[in-house]
């Protein structure tokens, strides 16, 4: 086990940041923290990497206790930071370098890994500039080199992905995984279910510093009723026919408006050729037919009733 | 070292700021360096009275050749025979010497019956008893060339009489004291350099600060193996030796400007300015930190550089002479530390021994700004341990921030 946390409690005067909190993370995972804000997700890694004071509980980071002190500990872990903590006074080599230089003390070294960094993140053609000259999706990527140049095994990433661009956030998420593929273990944060989706090997779904829901992202989704939600464009629909589809086997809920008929079904059923059978039978006409699964943030909503993004 | 080395790069990049400021401070020392006297000038220059010969008794080669020995050792104003403008000039200071030759004074001479000269000069004036002085010589020399029965011809006696005055004795000027003085200009330089000793140490410690303290890096450092102490001895050498290789430059500055001055000054007066001006380095350094703490952006940075350089310099006399401050002005400045830098400064200049007696108030002005060090670093420590609360402990956990 990389991570052990048990029972762990964050109070900030009268607001519980964290209410007896766990969490378990085994060797080589991608573990995704997703929770909307305030849900208490950086408040976790900040008492996990010993930043925060905590009220009670426990946090054993490789087998050992997490304190400040613990130099062996904190040598084998990578952070990026939710704001990109970097020094706009050093070039983006200069950066990388200071922060491996933290880990690495040997120059030649050093110098292989920064210059591994920069490749890794593609930002080696900007390796003289400033920060303050680089766009928002190269900072944030300057700010991952910054949290792995020293090939740490076990990285937090605290939603790196704040404010990027929907063609760097593939990229770092590419990255992400590439990383996870050499071997290291990745806590990653983000209010974003379609990243937790797409990288993550086990999710934890938090609200309001508590555990709502965890496991894999197809052991999330069956914990729910909500199935998959198909949308057809319908030209015309009567209410009786809107209640006779809400009425059907398997359907959770049918609404009609601006000529789009949005069903809701329940999980493991065939409602879409029911649904089909209905319009054909009363003679309704249809256009185009989609089917969406369920998402991380219809388990959030069932569980919580609330969006993620709320 | 990498905590250093950031702190070196964090300063490279504004080394174009503290170079202007470093240029403009050279070129204020070397126009105030103009303005300052010379404490000392070894030349001498001899002292020519305005004076006034009123001629009764009708031009002859005797008195033709004593005006031309007399406008060699002062400047003539002719005026009008008549009481009134004489006593005009007397009473407006256009001379400070008359001479009146009276009618057949000349022929008295001659007849070795003399009739005195009439001079009027100011009461215990020196010039006048100098031009006094000229006068006597030359017609006791006359008489006596006269009365010995030289040479007939006038003229020449003239010129023989003026020949021997002429003998001369060239005058230099020494000083008596142990130590050779101060330079003006260099002495200028160190007076007004707590103000860029002040700027440059506060600006440059802000900005490793501002870069080292901004939440984010702090934090991110914090998450990394380095000591909290490591980190912090790190950005202390890094400040230090920024302070250091600026004094450094600002020294090697003075002896490149005031190099003929600082050759013939004596070592060990040098070498106390230079280490009133390293204390007074410290003292700003520990100033910067304190500053340093409260700095919340670039933006207040300048402004603080600017208020607690000019505002202690210009109270503690760095600019203005404590001699023409006010005496409440004078009282206040007491309390700060630049006042003790400018009166250690005044003591090493007016040094004229190197005996205990003589560095005692030198000692006692050094201790007084260590004191005002160690005091802003007492008060530093207290602010920086109230405003972090660092790596404090409770139970079996520590942690080293609380948001």
């Amino acid at each position: 086990m990389i991570i052990e946390v048990n029972n762990l409690v964050k109070r900030y005067k009268d607001l519980v940041a964290l209410d007896h909190f766990e969490l378990h993370v085994e060797q080589g995972e991608i573990y995704g923290l997703l929770g909307p804000n305030g849900s208490g997700k950086t408040t976790a890694i900040n008492c996990m990497l010993s930043l925060l004071k905590y009220d009670r509980g426990e946090i054993r980071l490789f087998g050992e206790p997490m304190a400040p002190d613990n130099r062996a500990v904190k040598q084998r872990i990578g952070v990026v930071m939710q704001n990109v903590a970097v020094f706009s006074e050093l070039t983006v080599y200069e950066n990388i370098d200071y922060f491996c230089g933290m880990y690495v003390p040997e120059k030649t070294k050093r110098k292989a890994l920064v210059e591994e960094a920069l490749e890794f993140t593609d930002l080696k053609d900007f390796r003289k500039f400033l920060p303050r000259k680089l766009s928002g999706g190269l900072l944030r990527r300057l700010n991952i080199a910054c949290g792995i140049a020293h090939k740490p095994e076990l990285i937090f990433m605290d939603e790196p992905t704040v404010a990027v661009d929907p063609q760097s956030r593939n990229s770092i998420l590419e990255g992400i995984k590439k990383l996870n593929k050499n071997g290291a273990t990745i806590i990653y944060t983000t209010h974003y279910m379609e990243e937790v989706e797409q990288i993550c090997s086990r999710i934890m779904i938090m609200d309001k510093g508590r555990e709502i829901a965890s496991g894999t992202k197809e052991e999330l989704k069956g914990l729910i009723r909500t199935g998959e939600k198909i949308t057809v464009e319908v030209s015309e629909l009567a209410p009786d026919i809107l209640e006779k589809i809400r009425k059907a086997e398997g359907v959770l809920n049918a609404e009609y408006e601006g000529n789009l008929l949005q069903v809701q079904c329940e999980s493991g059923g065939h409602s879409l050729i029911t649904l089909l059978d209905i319009l054909k039978k009363n003679k309704i006409y249809f256009g185009r037919i989609f089917s969406e699964p369920p998402t991380l943030n219809d388990v959030f909503l069932e569980i919580t009733g609330k969006e993620l993004r709320d | 070292m990498r905590v250093f080395k950031a702190c070196l790069l964090v300063i490279k990049r504004r080394m174009v700021t503290f170079a202007t400021y470093f240029a403009i401070f050279i070129g204020l020392s070397i126009l105030l360096s103009q303005f300052s006297k010379e404490s000392f000038n070894s030349g001498f220059e001899e002292n020519r009275p305005e004076f006034t010969v009123i001629n009764r008794d009708g031009e002859t080669p005797y008195t033709e050749k004593m005006m031309d020995f007399l406008k060699e050792h002062g400047t003539y104003v002719p005026l009008e025979d008549s009481m009134e403008a004489l006593k005009d000039a007397r009473f407006n200071d256009a001379v400070s010497y008359i001479l009146i030759i009276p009618e057949g004074f000349q022929d008295a001479l001659q007849k070795d019956k003399p009739i005195k000269l009439l001079e009027n000069m100011t009461q215990n004036s020196a010039s006048g008893y100098q031009m006094s002085s000229y006068v006597n010589q030359y017609w006791n020399y006359i008489r006596t060339w006269e009365k010995i029965g030289g040479n007939p011809d006038k003229e020449k006696t003239a010129d023989k009489v003026l020949e021997l005055l002429g003998t001369g004795a060239k005058v230099e000027k020494r000083q008596y004291l142990k130590t050779q003085p101060v330079s003006a200009g260099y002495q200028a330089q160190y007076q007004v350099a707590p103000y860029i000793i002040l700027v440059i140490c506060v600006l440059c410690i802000t900005s490793i600060f501002l870069s080292f303290q901004r939440s984010d890096i702090r934090m991110r450092n914090m998450c990394g193996p380095l000591k909290p102490f490591t980190r912090l001895w790190q950005m202390g050498l890094g400040c230090a030796s920024v302070g250091i290789v600026f004094w450094i430059l600002l020294t090697i500055a003075g002896f490149i400007i005031y190099y003929d001055s600082v050759k013939e000054m004596d070592i060990r007066i040098t070498a106390l300015i230079l280490l009133n001006s390293f204390v007074m380095l410290l003292l700003a350094m520990a100033i910067s930190v304190l500053a340093a703490l409260f700095v919340r952006d670039a933006n207040t940075q300048n402004a603080v550089a600017n208020i607690l350089a000019l505002g202690l310099s210009f109270l503690g006399g760095a600019f203005v002479p404590t001699s023409i401050m006010g005496e409440s002005v004078l009282k206040f400045a007491k309390c700060l530390p630049v006042y003790w830098y400018e009166e250690c400064l005044n003591e090493i200049s007016g040094l004229t021994g190197f005996g205990m007696e003589n560095l005692m108030p030198v000692w006692k002005c050094m201790g007084i700004l260590m004191g005002f060090t160690a005091a802003v670093l007492c008060i530093t420590l207290a602010v920086n341990k109230q405003k972090s609360g660092a790596e404090e402990s409770f139970g079996s956990n520590k942690t080293e921030i609380e948001l």
